[in-house]
């Protein structure tokens, strides 16, 4: 059995204009223990997908239309708000892109860094301090013991980035949805902090989802990845089967597009057009109007993910024709 | 050949207070220091480094957007400070700048043809004259011709940079600072512009200071690339020289956090990866700036700054140690 099962997952929000769905149709598979890498550019919907699975989306405006998110058996859709705080935390942690407005500023790191600990488990003062300065070391932060009465704003972007790795895993979570964990981050400690999450990913054995618009961070980390494109999967492989043959148009088109330090071409092949906005997304296949493959019947219907290799799927008619 | 752009001594010291409210002081942030670089007419130098480094100002001193603390920058072998009102207003069309952002460079209550012909307003030329240049650029930048007519927030992202291209090329420059010009954009609109910038430098001549990030963005793009840490620049080659034998440790390890392009060539655990946070700008480490990631700091780099060595022709580099 999969530790999670995403199935048809549709989450629509209410705006100005009407409703518009964010997410259709979505599903997903996730073993014990893998990495599957989420990556897709903005507004895609890739955070709403984290978002509905740790049921933290505001209802209203959000409402998941559709779907089921399977975890460890149970359908966490259909939980009470009461379980599903249980299962944040010790079951499903998340981090965030933007570590400074997830830290709360008014608080020390330590303090934060305990709270998480005691909402979860019965322990002694002491034995919660201790485990705190233990998630502080793991995750690399100097003299830990020192800094736990610091306060976000006395800390770097990467050691804010190491505090909310530090409360992510404090309850030893059975799966850790990294979202653009790195993205706000210089390079040089965007290697840093990508190494840390593999390192403490080996040491707790976690499954992680790891969410990204970066093909280099997908390529560093994925064993499996799954490519979004304006609220729909349009792609699903192994990591190196992506790599090697993208079957989805779009896919190709993202990785000839941007360039990387060991190729050398001198035009770059761009992907015409840009992305449909929310309310104006094409019928059809909704890649259809940048597609250099496009037919007619593209953009008649909605294009079904396919299974067309061994644990390959895409959503495109054209593949093979 | 002279130099298009000729930087010697360069800096820029942005007074900062600091200290509580009842203390105060200033202390200099010291965003560019004696910085010497030159650009040869034709060429694209790429400029990498993490964010603070100082690219963005020093991209606005070259074309004297901001005023320097001290240095002097040649344009085309003239100093500008030397010149008059009327010859200054001149050497500053023939300088260019396009930014980052595509959403704040743009005034939103102003058509797009306002925007473009903004420059040549500024410059003096006339209405008929402006609706036809303004014209030719929306061509030149890929845009439709009736975009003039319409508003920035009527525009995606690439469009608006497209939109910022047509009004920084407008006065025919011969010199652009492109600031991070596909930072703020989709990664699938990135190549658009990147191409786009490349075939107008090849048809209009155009000279470029490329600031990027990426790496790879700057090494497709550039001829030459220039590495800045902390106000300085710490090495300079020509782009395929600079990533197939960097020299300095910093440049080094800038190439090492790169994702790899393909799973088959994970980094991970390199050991050239740096430790520890940049260092303030307010507080540069004495001696070498690098010396505190430095995995080959010696006692020397604490103490004494290093200078800029040539170990090979057109190969500049500022270490004690490898230099
Ligand atoms: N609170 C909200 N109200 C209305 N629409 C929303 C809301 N949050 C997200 N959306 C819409 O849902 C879609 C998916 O957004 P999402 O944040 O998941 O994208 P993303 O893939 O995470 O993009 P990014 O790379 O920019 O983070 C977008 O079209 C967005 O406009
Ligand atoms: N007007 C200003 N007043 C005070 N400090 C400034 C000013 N402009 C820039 N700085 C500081 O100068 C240093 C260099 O800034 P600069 O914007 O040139 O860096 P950068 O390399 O372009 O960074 P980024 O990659 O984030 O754009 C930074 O420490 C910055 O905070
Ligand atoms: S001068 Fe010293 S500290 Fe600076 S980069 Fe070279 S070895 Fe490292
Ligand atoms: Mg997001
Ligand atoms: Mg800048």
């Amino acid at each position: 059995m999969s530790l999670l099962s995403v199935a048809n997952l549709t989450t629509i929000f209410q705006t100005g204009s009407g409703e518009a769905a964010a997410i259709e149709n979505v599903s997903f598979d996730l073993q014990e223990g893998e990495i599957l890498g989420i990556v897709g550019e903005s507004g895609s919907g890739k955070s709403v997908t984290a978002l509905t699975i740790m049921g933290l989306l505001p209802t209203p405006p959000a409402r998941v239309a559709s779907g089921s998110v399977v975890f460890q058996g149970q359908d966490l859709l259909r939980l009470p708000e009461a379980a599903m705080r249980r299962i944040r935390g010790p079951g499903i942690a998340m981090v965030f892109q933007e570590p400074m407005t997830s830290l709360n500023p008014v608080f020390t790191i330590g303090e934060q860094v305990m709270e998480t600990i005691r909402a979860h488990e019965r322990l002694s003062q002491r034995a919660v301090f201790a485990r705190a300065v233990e998630m502080l070391e793991k995750v690399g932060i100097p003299s830990p013991a020192a800094r736990m009465t610091d306060y976000p704003h006395q800390l770097s972007g990467g050691q804010r980035q190491r505090v909310m790795l530090a409360i992510a895993l404090a309850c030893r979570p059975k799966l850790l949805i990294a979202d653009e964990p790195t993205t706000a981050l210089d390079v040089t400690i965007q290697a840093q902090i990508l190494d840390l999450i593999l390192d403490l990913r080996s040491e707790f054995g976690m499954a992680m989802i790891v969410i990204t618009h970066n093909m280099g961070v997908i390529a560093e980390t994925a064993d499996r990845v799954l490519v979004m494109y304006a609220g729909q999967a349009i792609e699903e492989a192994q990591v190196t089967d992506l790599f090697d043959h993208p079957l989805h148009p779009y896919t190709s088109g993202l990785l000839s597009c941007v360039p990387t330090l060991d190729q050398r071409e001198d035009r770059l092949a761009a992907i015409p057009g840009t992305l449909p906005e929310p309310g104006r997304r094409p019928p059809g296949c909704r890649f259809a109007p940048r597609c250099p493959r496009a037919i007619a019947e593209c953009r008649a219907a909605v294009p079904g993910l396919i299974m067309h290799a061994p644990a390959h799927t895409a959503a495109c008619i054209r593949i093979g024709a | 050949m002279t130099p298009l752009i000729q930087a010697t001594g360069l800096t820029k010291h942005f007074p900062v207070r600091t200290g509580g409210i009842l203390r105060r002081v200033t202390t200099p942030l010291r965003a560019v220091e004696a910085v010497d670089l030159s650009i040869q007419p034709g060429e694209t130098m790429g400029l990498v480094g993490e964010s603070g480094c100082g690219k963005s100002t020093l991209g606005r001193l070259l074309i004297r957007l901001i005023p320097a603390t001290a240095g002097q920058v040649l344009f085309d072998g003239v100093d500008l400070l030397t010149l008059d009102a009327a010859a200054l207003r001149r050497a500053r069309q023939a300088m260019q700048i396009v930014f980052q952002d595509p959403y704040g460079a743009l005034n939103p209550r102003m058509t797009v043809e306002d925007i473009i012909a903004e420059p040549l307003v500024i410059a003096g030329s006339t209405t008929i004259r402006r609706r036809a240049a303004v014209g030719e650029m929306l061509d030149k930048a890929g845009l439709p011709a009736n975009a003039r007519d319409r508003y920035p927030h009527e525009f995606s992202g690439g469009q608006r940079q497209r939109i910022g291209i047509a009004r920084a090329l407008i006065t025919r420059p011969r010199f652009v600072v492109c600031d991070e010009p596909v930072s703020a954009l989709d990664v699938s609109v990135q190549a658009q512009i990147v191409n786009l910038l490349a075939d107008l430098r090849a048809e209009l001549g155009l000279t470029y200071l490329f600031i990027a990030h990426d790496l790879a963005v700057v090494k497709h793009i550039s001829t030459r690339v220039a590495v800045m840490y902390l106000g300085k620049i710490v090495e300079l080659a020509d782009r395929d020289t600079l990533h197939a034998r960097p020299r300095h440790p910093y440049t080094r390890a800038l190439i090492a956090s790169v994702p790899a392009g393909h799973p088959s060539r994970r980094r991970r655990g390199e050991t050239r990866r740096l430790a520890g946070d940049i260092p303030s700008a307010l507080h540069p480490p004495p001696g070498c700036r690098f010396h505190t990631r430095c995995p080959l700091a010696i006692d020397i780099c604490r103490v004494t700054e290093p200078a800029v060595t040539e170990p090979e022709p057109g190969h500049l580099i500022a270490c004690h140690v490898e230099g």
